[in-house]
């Protein structure tokens, strides 16, 4: 939206210079736990916390305010709060003016959003939204952070809007101090989409709409890029439902267990004519493929470099030899281009860092004897005398912005796995501290912090209401598919709101319940609101 | 003989015989990979890579260069909406 999608402060800004820090459907403490330590050192200094989040969370309880909404009201509650900031007078006038687009569209859309309309859709306190407001608009630095809580959502990149047009309402972004944050969750997933391995980017986040940055990879590849953005993971999936996508090579993903309605996932891949894995375990993705490449981690077993949510390029080291035949997946991929009749160049770390760099103008000045000896270089940087940019978008701050930002209206939209007398309980789910994912990574080590496994948690309310006792079994039913869990009483929750993991799928494979009502814009499903009914198991 | 599904790390090519996986070495693992997506490639069907977020950036740029250079598609996707 802005052009480069990317955290716009440093850490080091949230840390030292933030006097508020908004989380909106973030668990960092359990999610995001290094970026959750330069936050503490934000409060410790004097920092306010603000949580937006349907659990009280163990995030919410270092907040100074908790804004507890039903599951998929965050539109409702950011209108809400931009009409508060208007009438309360907090707009930086100047900065919209200068800087921004749509402000009279954006204006009266949220004029119906009063305080008490939104507590009665939201289930958030008139006073908690009123407060909330005042402080985000009054704040002198302010950073609005979010992630899956608002992502994993068939309205994900409307949520996302609705925060960035507060940003824009009162000038916190593009200037030391305050931004916006997308905290992301795989270590490089920032990375991942920076380098092209999404179907609407080129590396470098480049346009692969635009003819001119097309040529240029088609003259340093020898190639024919296609024209049109391709299949995003989710229409690749509707690709394979429809007999039209075939084959498949999936480095280091284990969709049979992580993707949203996984008895689909599942009957789809194995219904693949040729379905190549690379991976280091035998996953349950792995188990349903034609051949199976054993890879060396990226902890300690290559070279390379990684991406922060702050944009941060980091280098990796190898430390050890991978075990046995595994090998580089670079080593692998390169391989496999050979014996389809393609030489991709050197498959060396440095060597294919460099051609990415001679594409990159953003990544150009990384070298890796820079990248070593600064610790860490934030993009962009297009030079080897470029120190990075430290926080994004200054440019709105200019006396003529060349290119304003523009507000976007946005309506509430509530969540498509709609409630009714046979699924009458909310369901969202989440990760917990000690564990990632579908447990590939986390699954095999022993810790204290394992506390036995997944559960469903429910209200003590709920529990009474269904006839489930704290410590039983039940079984959690929903229109997809059925489980059964322990039962565990959680009285952070509110009547009406359950909780599960996905960690364990070996355990209880959560994902049968899920949704995969997508976004059409960003393909991301809809994890957070399945609708649920609970029975005791006899 | 079969492969148990274990929790230990994969040390050896795998491939897919009568039902079941089984070890191979590189070589044949890496001809079979690539027969497969040729097949998909000759018969004008779409091919897919799924490219994961742990790994580094120079993977991440080695699969996408794959699936535009080798298989012509713009098909590629990480692990960045879960």
């Amino acid at each position: 939206m802005f052009g480069a999608g990317g955290g716009t402060s440093s850490y080091e800004e949230v840390r030292e210079v933030a006097d508020l820090i908004v989380l909106w459907g973030s668990n960092a403490r359990e999610a995001h736990p290094i970026f959750f330590l330069h936050v503490l050192k934000a409060l410790k200094r004097g920092a306010r916390l603000m949580v937006v989040d349907p659990r009280l969370s163990a995030t919410a309880r270092w907040a100074d305010l908790w804004l507890g909404l039903d599951v998929g009201t965050d539109i409702a509650l950011a209108n809400a709060v931009a009409r508060e900031i208007v009438e309360a007078g907090f707009v930086h006038e100047e900065f919209v003016a200068r800087a921004t687009t749509g402000f009279d569209a954006f204006r009266e859309s949220v004029e119906p959003w009063t305080l008490e309309r939104g507590e009665a859709v939201t289930g958030v306190p008139a006073a908690a939204i009123r407060e909330l407001a005042h402080a985000y608009g009054s704040a002198a630095h302010a950073q609005l952070c979010w992630t899956l809580g608002i992502t994993e959502h068939h309205n994900a990149v409307d949520n996302v809007l609705a925060l960035i047009n507060l940003s824009l309402l009162t000038g916190q972004v593009g200037r030391h101090g305050s931004g916006l944050q997308p905290l992301r969750g795989q270590n490089n997933v920032q990375g991942g989409g920076d380098m092209g391995a999404i179907p609407n980017r080129l590396p470098g986040f480049q346009d692969l709409l635009d003819p001119a940055v097309r040529a240029k990879f088609d003259t340093a590849w020898a190639s024919s890029i296609p024209p049109h953005i391709g299949l995003h993971l989710t229409g690749m999936f509707e690709a394979m439902e429809h007999g039209e996508l075939t084959a498949v090579y999936c480095v280091g993903e284990n969709p049979a267990d992580g993707e949203a309605d996984r008895q689909r996932a599942i009957r789809l891949l194995q219904g693949l004519d040729h379905l190549v894995v690379q991976d280091l375990f035998l996953t349950a993705t792995a188990e349903l493929a034609d051949v199976v490449l054993p890879a060396a981690s990226t902890l300690g077993e290559v070279e390379g470099t990684v991406t922060s949510s702050e944009r941060r390029v980091q280098r990796v080291r190898k430390a050890v030899d991978p075990p046995g035949g595994a090998r580089d997946d670079l080593e692998l991929v390169y391989a496999l281009a050979g014996r389809l009749g393609h030489d991709l160049g050197s498959p060396r770390a440095e060597d294919v860092w460099n051609e990415l760099r001679s594409l990159s103008p953003v990544h150009a000045g990384m070298s890796y004897e820079r990248l070593g000896e600064l610790g860490g270089i934030q993009w962009p940087c297009f030079d080897e005398s470029h120190p990075g940019d430290q926080f994004l978008h200054g440019r709105l701050w200019d006396e003529v912005v060349a290119e304003p930002a523009p507000f976007h209206v946005v309506e509430h939209d509530p969540p498509v796995d709609l409630l009714d007398d046979d699924f009458p309980l909310r369901l969202t789910t989440g990760r917990r501290l000690e564990s990632y994912n579908t447990g590939v990574q986390t699954g095999l080590f022993h810790s204290p912090l394992h506390t036995g496994g997944e559960a469903i948690l429910l209200a003590p309310a709920d529990g009474a209401r269904y006839g489930v006792a704290d410590g039983s079994r039940a079984r959690v039913i929903s229109r997809r598919g059925a489980v059964e869990a322990p039962v565990r009483f959680d009285p952070a929750l509110r009547p009406g709101l359950a909780f599960m993991n996905f960690h364990f799928p070996d355990l209880v494979a959560t994902n049968v319940l899920t949704i995969d009502a997508t976004d059409p814009k960003s393909g991301t499903a809809e994890f957070k609101a399945t609708a649920v009914r609970i029975e005791p198991v006899a | 003989m079969g492969v148990q599904r274990s929790r230990q790390r994969l040390t050896e090519p795998l491939v897919r015989e009568d039902g079941a996986l089984r070890p191979a070495s590189l070589d044949e693992a890496l001809d079979r990979a690539a027969a497969g997506f040729r097949r998909a490639l000759e018969s004008g069907k779409q091919t897919g890579v799924f490219s994961c977020s742990k790994a580094t950036n120079e993977l991440n740029f080695a699969t996408q260069k794959l699936s535009r250079v080798v298989f012509g598609s713009n098909n590629v996707d990480s692990c960045n909406r879960t």
